[in-house]
């Protein structure tokens, strides 16, 4: 029925297959609609928010889309200014992927900020000492970057193709796109710095704090850093599980060795940089405020040491030796446990820097914070998820994401 | 309560003790007025102060070598509250009790707090 919509050259799934899979999908979005909804009408006692620990599980959310959207500015990096050129394959799903992360992003802002109606007072009255009004700034202009670059692949639907305008409009914005790519890169080094930064400056909280160099911490360039280098990794894992659930192969694998080659020497210069700075804060930072390393990692029911070891060892260096590894990253299964675990390791290191900063205790006398989300923070946090799921259908559906995919699945 | 003198936040938002700001606006005035820049110590005193019967505190400008406070900063005894943070709290205590100094901030077990560089 809607087959005129269909890019030509490919096969899809029947219509009602397909609005029986969104219609799943869209009731777990629903789901956390009504749960923002709540947010908003009856305000954050929603939340298991409090005075004292006043981050919720979605802040981390934020973060972690944040860097996993990472993908999108890097791939975008290495193609237009670097000139990887077969990465042109991968680019369109990469913006695709990049787009549902910021937009999902400034949804769950616009939750946690209790009354959306004040959102436009972060860039009126900007406190222009806070790290966080640049990601702000920032995340807004990357997130029109993205918006200009996902445009020209709406434009090139079938239907939509055939007007002239849009046609033409999509042709002279790919022509431009090279700058839109740099300035996404330059966009995206400031806020990912930016978020890490929140955490690298607080000097009352001695998990977080990190010395650095001029008004930047340690902790702005290894969130740059660990976001191009696991960004990569969950564009090519969402590759991976839509190749699984459309049972087609979508990009070629030359393309998908490159882009895991290049994220796994990134993976594996940023973690001996994150050992090194680990190493110094546990040695010399901490202590010189009078906490151990295992003060942050005791006495509490959930932040054990294994969590140290589950984001620097598991979820960093051992994906980024099996990434730089031709043997590890020719072979499909290991190749998919380093992407699985990179994006476990930087999900992980976006957690313990944005919630267990908060949880630790910081007074003699103090107690750790533990706090447990409430079912409108979980429902709100997986609101994205759904979101994301749902556009990803609809554009795998309607529009040429891949190039490659007549190609590599020639119907008969 | 609710003085003239003094601008109260809304309701919801703790309140901080202000030193008697007020008092230290009135004395800046009166010392304007007088030519002066500099206050003496008993000009600028908060009430808390000079109500105190036991006289457990000292009001000053720390940065003020004739105030009494200065000296008293400098004394081997006296500590602040997470003072290792790097906060640069302005209140100070003195106890000559070890284990009330150590409980002021945090150490590692092989430190003593007296013996510390101190950063003020």
């Amino acid at each position: 029925m809607d087959s005129a919509l269909i890019p030509k050259g490919v096969r899809r799934c029947s219509l009602g297959k397909f609005t029986l899979f969104l219609s799943i999908v869209g009731a777990v979005l629903l789901w956390g609609v009504y749960a923002m909804f709540l947010c908003w009408i009856k305000g954050l006692n929603q939340t298991n928010m409090n005075d004292y620990y006043g981050f919720a599980l979605w802040i981390w959310a934020d973060l972690a889309v944040i860097a996993l959207g990472g993908g999108a500015f890097f791939t975008g990096f290495l193609k237009y200014i670097v000139g990887k050129d077969e990465l042109k394959n991968i680019i369109n799903y990469a913006v695709l992927i990049g787009f549902i992360c910021y937009s999902s992003a400034l949804l769950i802002l616009a939750i946690d900020i209790g009354q959306p109606l004040r959102g436009w007072f972060i860039f009126w009255h900007a406190n222009v000492h806070s790290m966080l009004t640049e990601v702000a700034f920032c995340l807004s202009c990357y997130f029109a970057v993205l918006s200009i670059e996902y445009v020209p692949l709406v434009l090139e639907n079938r239907q939509l193709d055939k007007v002239p305008f849009f046609h033409n409009l999509a042709h002279n914005m790919h022509g431009v796109m090279a700058v839109f790519a740099a300035t996404g890169a330059f966009l995206s080094f400031f806020h990912q710095g930016s978020l890490g930064g929140v955490a690298g400056v607080l000097f009352g909280r001695p998990f977080g704090f990190r010395e650095g160099i001029f008004v930047w911490p340690w902790s702005f360039f290894l969130f740059t850093w660990s976001a191009a280098a696991c960004g990569p990794c969950f564009t090519l894992l969402v590759t991976k599980i839509l190749e699984k659930s459309t049972g087609k192969k979508l990009v070629a694998d030359n393309v998908v060795e490159l882009l895991a080659k290049i994220s796994g020497w990134m993976l594996l210069t940023y973690i001996i940089a994150k050992i090194a700075d680990t190493w110094y804060w546990a040695t010399v930072t901490a202590p010189g405020m009078g906490h151990t390393l295992m003060d942050f990692y005791s006495n509490n029911p959930v932040y054990g040491i294994w969590i140290l070891v589950l984001e620097i060892v598991i979820g960093g260096v051992v994906p980024a030796l099996i990434l730089v590894t031709k043997t590890g990253r020719k072979n499909p299964i290991l190749r998919m446990t380093a992407f699985i675990l990179a994006v476990i390791g930087v999900s992980v290191n976006r957690w313990v820097m944005v919630l267990q900063v908060m949880a630790v205790p910081v007074m003699p006398f103090d107690i750790w914070a533990m706090y447990y989300p409430s079912w409108q923070e979980v429902a709100t946090t997986i609101l994205p998820v759904a979101y994301g799921v749902i556009l990803v259908a609809l554009s795998y559906r309607y529009l040429p994401v891949f190039p490659q995919e007549p190609k590599l699945n020639p119907v008969d | 309560m609710l003085s003239p003198d003094v601008s109260v936040r809304m309701r919801g938002v703790v309140e901080k003790c202000s030193f008697c700001f007020h008092r230290y606006q009135r004395a800046m005035d009166k010392a304007h007025y007088e030519g002066r820049r500099e206050l003496k110590e008993e000009e600028y005193q908060t009430a808390c102060t000079q109500a105190c019967p036991a006289d457990a505190i000292t009001f000053g400008d720390l940065n003020n070598p004739r105030h009494k406070v200065y000296e008293l900063k400098n004394d081997p005894r006296a500590f602040r509250l997470l003072e290792r943070l790097g906060t640069n709290p302005k209140v100070y205590y003195v106890s000559s009790r070890e284990w009330v100094r150590r409980s002021g901030d945090n150490y590692l077990k092989t430190e003593e707090p007296g013996k510390l560089a101190t950063k003020h």
